[in-house]
């Protein structure tokens, strides 16, 4: 399993690069008060989702997986080493632009306004979990090629969604079930809103897992 | 356990496509030759074999146990080559080794650098801007550097040169001992004549032939003769028969028959070419 997660790294060795090229100028760039939140976020969302769909990308090409698939592997190990480089490439990402930041603040430079917020680092964790454990299970279902349209679909859900999700919890802050919600979270401590998530968040990513299994487990090459 | 690969009954359905009872044994201490026309199910087969495509009926056994259940296991001991290796593309050689190695319990990492050596491979390049003939250099190298026991190769040496052809076939034979075995597919038959022992011959889905290629060898011959030789009893006794403007061609399993009774046809020793083209002619009815 190891070897798969490195074999994931390896083929993105250029990718590394452009992802501490692009935390930078995604820092610089969303500096108008209105982006500013969400410059972290945004940065380490786009490059760790460029890392999954790359490694996907790549064993999708050609005869990627006859090969990967004639290795001592089980069908097992292939979609496990996948959902854990997930969590390597997120947590490379938010380190990369979390250290940056950090760097370019004490170094004296008027960008970014803010250092990397654990409310930035759980953004990024639930959005990319929820995306992953949905694009997964079509992946191995479909291969990457096939999955791609869904891709895009699911890009652009994550985009407009919460938008619209805010909204309707600002123009229906009077409904019964918006006061109620609103209620319990504020009641409960925050590490328990934070562990919380993170259960969801686990169990979502384990159930698309034995979902991704059963599908790549029938599929043929 | 003689058998490196039991087959039996095995069966796969695709949309116009189907394996039907495919069986064959490949003995431990010899090469397999696996012919036939393009599109005749060798690929399916392999594939199979590897556990790359799911079964609909029969039994595969490799080194005596069932192929899926011990699949980790049993690949540990495999060395695979396929026709094209575009999962290395991004990846240098020093870094697919660092990918290959801990995937194998029996890894060998003196014999891999010794393989890139010999092979003249550059370290540093990536795969992708690497020839065809280095790719397959490649693949023969991870094949052989983990002390495997069986070669599975599909069409490894379509579109090589002739000279890395022969080189390859070379290493082949010196990988070869009595406990291991090699299944060898290909349509140029040529290579097999070179190597193989046992030939098993696979078109439309099914088995033609599986046999000693000496038994193949001696079971047919290649008629020759002129137009006024044909007779209808000649004529049932010939494989794919083509008959031309003064004589005609074909292949025969009735080679002593033929020779008693026609002493004025020529019948010549087949390449495993002529079998394959004339069996794959006649539709393979007549054999």
């Amino acid at each position: 399993m190891y070897s798969l997660i490195l074999k994931d790294i390896l083929i993105q060795k250029k990718m590394i690069w452009f992802a501490i090229g692009y935390s930078v100028f995604i820092l610089f760039s969303f500096n108008s008060p209105a982006f500013a939140d969400a410059a972290y976020i945004m940065g380490a969302m786009m490059s760790s989702y460029l890392f999954i769909m790359g490694a996907c990308a790549y064993e999708g090409k050609g005869n990627g997986e006859m090969i990967l698939n004639s290795f001592p592997l089980r069908r097992k190990d292939v979609v496990r080493s996948r959902y854990i480089s997930i969590f390597v490439f997120m947590f490379f990402s938010l380190a990369v632009i979390g250290a940056l930041g950090a760097i370019m603040k004490s170094i004296g430079l008027p960008y970014p306004q803010n250092y990397i917020s654990m409310s930035d680092v759980m953004g990024v964790v639930a959005s990319l979990l929820i995306v992953s454990a949905i694009y997964l299970p079509f992946y191995y279902k479909f291969g990457y090629i096939r999955a791609r349209v869904f891709n895009m679909i699911m890009f652009l859900i994550f985009f407009f969604v919460p938008t619209y999700l805010v909204n309707y919890i600002k123009e229906n802050s009077e409904k019964e079930i918006v006061i109620q919600l609103a209620n319990i979270l504020q009641t409960m401590p925050v590490w328990q809103i934070v562990f919380l998530g993170i259960i969801l968040m686990l169990t979502l990513m384990f159930i698309s897992y034995l979902i991704s299994l059963s599908v790549y487990k029938k599929r043929d090459f | 356990m003689d058998n490196i690969i039991e087959v039996k009954g095995l069966k796969k359905k695709y949309e116009g496509f189907s394996l039907q009872d495919i069986s064959f044994n490949l003995k431990k201490g010899y090469i397999m030759g696996f012919i036939g026309p393009n599109g005749a199910g060798k690929t399916t087969t392999i594939k199979l074999l590897m556990n790359l495509l799911k079964k609909d009926g029969g039994e595969i056994k490799i080194f005596g146990q069932d192929n899926v259940r011990y699949e980790k296991s049993i690949k540990d001991r495999i060395g695979f080559v396929y026709d094209n290796s575009e999962f290395y593309d991004e990846l240098n050689i020093r870094d697919v080794k660092r990918f290959v190695a801990p995937l194998y319990s029996r890894w060998d990492n003196k014999a891999f650098e010794e393989y890139i050596k010999t092979f003249n491979l550059p370290v540093k390049k990536k795969v992708k801007d690497f020839s065809k003939g280095m790719k397959m250099k490649l693949s023969l190298a991870l094949a052989l550097s983990h002390h495997a026991e069986l070669l599975i190769m599909d069409e490894p040496t379509s579109g090589l040169d002739p000279v890395f052809r022969q080189e390859f076939l070379d290493i082949i034979q010196d990988f070869m001992d009595e406990s291991k075995g090699v299944l060898f597919s290909s349509h140029i038959t040529s290579d097999l004549d070179k190597i193989a022992d046992y030939v098993t011959f696979i078109n439309n889905g099914s088995i033609v032939l599986t046999s000693s290629k000496e038994e193949v060898m001696e079971k047919y011959g290649v008629v020759k003769g002129g137009k006024d030789d044909i007779n209808d009893d000649l004529r049932q006794k010939l494989i794919g028969l083509h008959e031309g403007k003064f004589g005609f061609e074909a292949l025969t399993s009735d080679v002593d028959s033929i020779r008693t009774r026609y002493k004025n046809l020529v019948v010549e020793r087949p390449t495993m070419e002529d079998i394959m083209l004339y069996l794959v002619r006649e539709g393979k009815g007549n054999v």
